[in-house]
């Protein structure tokens, strides 16, 4: 008796369609029984799309099981030749190499002869079995793209959203919480001081987990951030076309491009976060003006800490060490003061600040007041409740601690730095003394304030050459005072502002 | 809270021939600054205040 095998294939639609494996298999048992054939094995492929070989692993069995010598001759089944193969040339070139060991592909609902006339008509079926397909594939293509042209998400919903039908016209809906949580993403990554790493952590901290049902990774920071979708805009790249949206948005388009130019176009904050060197990727190699890394060298008896190029072209690469380079910046910052209209901008923003700090204040102080009326209330409580037995001496005592310790908390808590109106003149003041120099300034800030200056106010960041510093451009916020660096700092030359195309 | 047309108010001939975008952008840079001068006051006067008790 010669022998079979059996080969099943179901797609992902076709599951849902009902389209099952055992009504195959039971089909090609009858095919090979009719046929005096020994069923020896089956192939199931289950979920599994016919137009290309990738992605059907049972196939690529089949083929190596029929190509052993054991194996010579042997038929497969197959239910219908589009179980084989939707693709014409896969269908046929599968077939003749399985026919270089005897083997011949036969469906059990097609038949057809083993003669001239039954090969073309195998590659017949093969050819519909490909155009059924192409149809198919055009049908959801027109469906999809009319539904875009109308103004409708007609993939995947995006991170946030969900497809449902209201007033029977399917939308998409932002679910209850995202909005919040995505608006704020947005403009973390604005700011431009937040890796992707580190953006994904505080979605997390911001409940994202719960929400989406896993936690966000850099790579869901990406999907996010990368969707215009998010301020209103559908993009379809297959067609190259864009179209605005009516769903809810979380975002607006300024806070997405900055988003977008700080965190993947202009790769400022790319690069992994080292607290030890906050100059690392942002002052460039005087000879190839590529970014300076930094790391520690070993010495005999410690670790000494290095910027440098690390750039395979670069000639001559810029090497100092994280001492000299970080003093000679700050050294080179105190030539900058703010600009007129950003000190005039400053000091509205400062005394705005404070009107709202007052506002808080005073919030706070009358919560802490209220506090302290209701600790009262309970230590009156107590006394009268010891009076009446209710409660005995020692549990009255243990309760008038508490409430004693609570109040002097309390009175700490007010009596530490409050705002004041009065204070507005004093703070002016003390503003002007302190940005009289940008030196002093940054060093007051943590890492990620000094990065948000440094990407603000150097917007093309610094080549460094031999102790000198330039930039080809500077934020209008800042303005460069040539009289105190020559009178402060030997390593800066304020003229090297400019610069940069000669360094 | 400033926005841009108080701004614009602020600084009247100042910025004449600033677009929304760059005034948007001095005006993150003032949030910025203020609030890193509000905490520096905040901290220089609590070391004040240290610096009092301790000296009776």
């Amino acid at each position: 008796m010669d022998k079979s095998i059996i080969y099943t294939r179901v797609s992902t639609e076709e599951q849902v369609a009902n389209y099952s494996l055992d009504s195959q298999r039971e089909t090609c048992s009858n095919f090979s029984k009719s046929k005096k054939l020994e069923v020896v094995k089956v192939f199931r492929e289950e979920g599994a799309s016919a137009k290309t070989i990738k992605g059907r692993p049972e196939l690529i069995k089949l083929i190596a099981f029929c190509q052993k010598k054991e194996n010579k001759g042997i038929k497969v089944i197959v239910y219908k030749y589009d179980r084989w193969a939707r693709n014409t040339s896969d269908g046929l070139g599968l077939m003749a190499i399985l026919s270089k060991n005897g083997v011949e592909v036969l469906s059990a609902t097609e038949p057809a002869e083993d003669n001239a006339v039954g090969k073309a008509m195998k590659g017949m079926l093969l050819v519909f079995a490909e155009m059924d397909n192409n149809i198919k594939s055009e049908r959801t293509r027109d469906g999809l793209k009319a539904a875009f042209d109308s103004g409708r998400w007609p993939w995947l919903a995006p991170i946030g959203y969900k497809h449902t039908i209201l007033n029977g016209k399917k939308t998409l809906i932002l679910l209850p919480g995202f909005k919040g949580i995505l608006s704020t993403l947005f403009k973390e990554a604005a700011v431009g001081v937040y890796t992707k790493t580190e953006l994904a952590e505080r979605l997390n901290k911001n409940g994202f987990g719960n929400l989406f049902g896993k936690e966000a990774t850099d790579k869901t920071v990406y999907m996010i951030i990368s969707k215009k979708f998010y301020y209103g805009v559908m993009e379809a790249k297959t067609w190259n076309i864009e179209k605005n949206h009516n769903y809810e948005t979380v975002t607006d388009k300024e806070t997405w491009l900055k988003a977008n130019n700080t965190i993947y176009d202009k790769g400022l904050i790319r690069q992994t976060r080292n607290e030890s060197f906050v100059l690392r990727r942002f002052i460039l190699c005087s000879n190839c003006q590529k970014p300076l890394t930094a790391s520690f060298s070993k010495g005999m008896f410690e670790r000494y800490p290095y910027y440098h190029c690390v750039s395979n072209s670069c000639s001559k690469p810029t090497r100092v060490a994280k001492f000299d380079l970080e003093t000679g910046f700050r050294e080179y910052l105190r030539g900058f003061q703010l600009s007129s209209i950003q000190t005039k901008l400053l000091k509205a923003v400062l005394l705005d600040k404070l009107e709202e700090k007052i506002k808080e204040n005073e919030l706070y102080i009358a919560s802490k007041r209220k506090k302290l009326e209701e600790l009262n209330t309970d230590r009156t409580y107590t006394i009268k409740a010891n009076g009446k037995g209710i409660l005995s001496d020692n549990e009255a005592k243990k309760e008038l601690d508490r409430i004693k310790l609570e109040e002097n908390l309390i009175d700490i808590e007010v009596a530490d730095f409050k705002y004041d109106k009065n204070e507005a003149e004093t703070i002016i003041g003390f503003a002007e003394n302190f940005l009289s120099d940008i030196g002093l300034l940054w060093e007051k800030l943590d890492f990620e304030r000094k990065r948000f200056l440094l990407n603000r106010m150097f917007p093309k960041k610094i080549t460094y050459k031999d102790g000198y510093f330039g930039t080809k451009e500077l934020s209008p916020s800042f303005a460069l005072i040539k009289e105190i660096q020559k009178e402060t700092s030997p390593l800066v030359r304020p003229d090297r502002i400019e610069l940069s195309s000669d360094l | 809270m400033i926005t841009i047309s108080k701004a614009k108010n602020i600084l009247g001939k100042d910025i004449e021939n600033k677009s929304d975008e760059e005034i948007q952008k001095e005006l993150d840079m003032a949030v910025f600054i203020s609030e890193i001068i509000l905490d520096a006051f905040k901290q220089s006067c609590k070391y004040d205040k240290l610096r009092l008790n301790k000296n009776g």
